[in-house]
């Protein structure tokens, strides 16, 4: 048997969200951790200390100097067409952090660029490969939640300006205001269960500033129907997942990580009013502990979905296989997020993100 | 024939000087400023790896380049070492090529190799050390930069890279070992014996520099060039005869100093906290390797001159107080 291909890796942005690639990406087999990139002196600095690789001030010299097979796109959304068709370009095979864009034109083109230059773009939907939104893929691939009848996605935090790390951050301009960054992780989730969208409607309000604060949209899937929620005034802070099914129904709290399956018993009546809710708690009790032993020995950390994609894009490309999030499932989401953002008056354009008035 | 060299005021780059003028080159010596070099027919450019403008002015009218200055301190800051020896390597070699150089030497190091097992033979096609293995930040910057003028060198650039051993010469004291220390008359070593000691006499190295310039074929390569590969033990009593010093060697057992880093490295590690000392680090100075240097005497046709008894000699004769010096002075 032939011994699995290595990748060479490297990160192209030396953020917040690099050290926890970096930490996942260490722990891959098939990967050869090699270098990062940031335009800032200090990130590289603190970055080269944390992880024990060369960081480099340009695009140029990482590519010179790490010669990567593949980037894991760090850097702020509205930079990521630029970079990905650059890299693209130059040969190699890129990760795409969540947004793979902001508008389909440019995700459109960052798709185009990789069937010229032959390579690979994935997008980093961790969240789809999270422990509990597994068991719940799991539920439902083996039969036990039955059809799909419905699916609801709930995101919701009290966010605001006050929450920004400042006025320069690129948070600051999403299309929308700050609700948008709560956006991408349910938009995929949702895709994820109801396959293609057929048919939207969407309500929202805004604050008084015209930015989005509350989003409802309605979906009807080639798969069933869906709900998504978006809220930027609701604590505490919460995402959760709700698979209706014609044998039972599944509640997936992510912030939690924990996954509660309801289903009907044939017990007296009063015995059915106690019976689901210490059932619930049990499950509940069970996931808590379980998580907790997790986390105390380390085998689980923030991002779980993260380290689990990493682990299965990597092997699948030594293999020969295709990605599991493919260039298509990421270019679905930015179509129905600039779909939703449409709808609500909001263009795809970076900057203030005032909702037009009606 | 005019050829600069970065690093003129150096360990290496002095000899490298010496050796281009004694071949009828018309030197011009890049130093950091303040910083005068010792001889009236080489022309001093001022200026640090950083300055863009400064390498620029430097190359300019030159036909060939060695590129043998570098931050070789063992402390500092990563960015630090980026800069001079990474960013530095580019704007030199881009500089370079803008201005038409025929050929660039730089200078790189052995420690871009992985030594993946004791006993292992190293050629020019083995494999780099990893990334996260490499010891250190001018380990780090070194790696970066020898990737990078050989990926010049893929697109175009008449790029020639030297990978010499452990420098040793006038003007700088031996090492007797990768790590030792001494106590009460006993030089202590963490190294077995038959650990094999991958010497350079700075000259040796000079000669290739020098060879390096005109031998046909060299553009595009890189080259290994260890003297002789010596054992510790043969090392050691070499270095006590040039020495004329009076310690005894106390070999360290390295197989349990390994396992207790293991030990050490694992404890941190349960913390969460990066250990002091590693496995790999143990390993990567202790484990040895035999560098094969056929490439280099095939193509540059180089052999080392100064044989390691020669050698020591005269490194420790330019250590006594009644030695002349060629100093390299600094501007008050």
């Amino acid at each position: 048997m032939s011994s699995p291909t290595r990748f060479r890796v490297a990160l192209l942005g030396c953020g917040r969200i690099a050290h926890v690639h970096a930490g996942y990406l260490r722990q891959v087999p098939e990967v050869d951790f090699v270098g990062a990139c940031d335009l800032e002196a200090s990130l590289r600095e603190a970055f080269t200390a944390r992880w024990q690789v060369p960081t480099y001030a340009e695009i140029d010299e990482l590519l010179a100097a790490s010669q990567p097979d593949v980037v894991h796109l760090l850097t702020p959304p509205a930079t990521h067409p630029r970079l990905a068709v650059e890299l693209l370009q130059r040969g190699v095979h890129l990760m795409v952090e969540k947004p793979m864009a902001f508008s389909v034109a440019e995700a459109d083109a960052m798709v185009q660029a990789a069937q010229i230059a032959g390579r690979l773009i994935t997008v980093d939907h961790n969240r789809w490969f999270d422990p509990v939104v597994q068991r719940a893929r799991h539920l439902l691939e083996s039969g036990r939640l039955g059809s799909l009848v419905g699916v609801e996605v709930f995101a919701g935090a009290a966010v605001g300006e006050a929450d920004l790390p400042s006025a320069e951050h690129w948070k600051a301009s999403l299309p929308g205001g700050i609700l948008y960054d709560l956006a991408p992780h349910p938009v995929y989730l949702l895709l994820g269960f109801l396959g293609d969208v057929k048919d939207l409607q969407v309500v929202h309000r805004s604050d008084a500033n015209g930015h989005l604060e509350e989003v409802r949209a309605i979906i009807d899937g080639t798969r069933c129907l869906g709900s998504l929620t978006i809220s930027a005034n609701t604590r505490p802070f919460a995402n959760r997942i709700s698979l209706y099914g014609s044998n039972m129904s599944a509640e997936v709290n992510l912030n939690n990580m924990t996954l509660i399956v309801r289903q009907t018993r044939q017990v007296p009546k009063l015995v059915g009013k106690v019976l689901p809710n210490l059932d619930e708690a049990a499950q509940l009790l069970r996931a808590t502990l379980q998580n907790g032993a997790e986390f105390v020995t380390g085998r689980q950390r923030f991002f779980p979905g993260m380290g689990l994609h990493f682990r299965e894009l990597y092997r699948a490309l030594s293999e020969g296989r295709p990605a599991p999030v493919s260039a298509r499932d990421g270019r679905n989401a930015v179509w129905l997020l600039q779909e939703i953002w449409k709808r609500c008056g909001v263009s795809m354009v970076p900057g203030p993100g005032r909702v037009a008035s009606k | 024939m005019r050829v600069l060299v970065t690093g003129a005021s150096g360990f290496l780059g002095r000899s490298i000087v010496e050796r281009l003028r004694a071949d009828g080159y018309r030197v011009r010596g890049l130093v950091r400023a303040g910083r005068i070099l010792p001889w009236t027919d080489v022309e001093t450019a001022h200026g640090d790896l950083a300055d863009g403008a400064a390498i620029e002015a430097a190359v300019k009218d030159m036909e060939f380049v060695v590129h043998a200055g570098a931050r070789v301190e063992t402390t500092g800051k990563w960015e630090e070492f980026a800069e001079a020896n990474i960013r530095g390597t580019k704007r030199v070699i881009r500089a370079a090529v803008a201005a038409g150089v025929k050929r660039i030497v730089h200078i790189s190091s052995l420690s871009v190799y992985d030594v993946p097992r004791d006993g292992v033979t190293i050629t020019e096609d083995s494999s780099y050390e990893r990334e996260t293995s490499a010891r250190g930040h001018y380990s780090r910057s070194k790696l970066a930069a020898d990737r990078l003028a050989l990926w010049e060198a893929d697109r175009g650039a008449p790029v020639i890279v030297l990978r010499p051993g452990l420098l040793y010469g006038p003007g700088k004291r031996p090492p007797v070992a990768r790590q030792s220390f001494t106590r009460a008359g006993f030089k202590l070593l963490l190294a077995r014996p038959r650990y094999r000691m991958p010497y350079s006499y700075v000259e040796n190295v000079a000669d290739a520099v020098a060879l390096s310039l005109q031998a046909p074929g060299a553009i595009g390569k890189a080259f290994t060039l260890v003297d002789e590969n010596v054992t510790q033990a043969e090392l050691v009593a070499a270095y006590r005869a040039a020495s004329r010093e009076a310690w005894r060697p106390l070999y360290l057992p390295v197989g349990l100093i390994a396992a207790a880093a293991w030990f050490v490295e694992r404890t941190f590690g349960l913390a969460r906290r990066r250990s002091p000392i590693t496995y790999h680090q143990i390993r990567r100075s202790t484990d040895s390797a035999w560098y094969d240097c056929s490439r280099a005497e095939q193509i540059l046709g180089w052999h080392p001159r100064v044989d390691l008894k020669e050698g020591l000699r005269r490194a420790f004769d330019a250590l006594s107080p009644a030695a002349p010096g060629l100093a390299v002075g600094v501007a008050s």
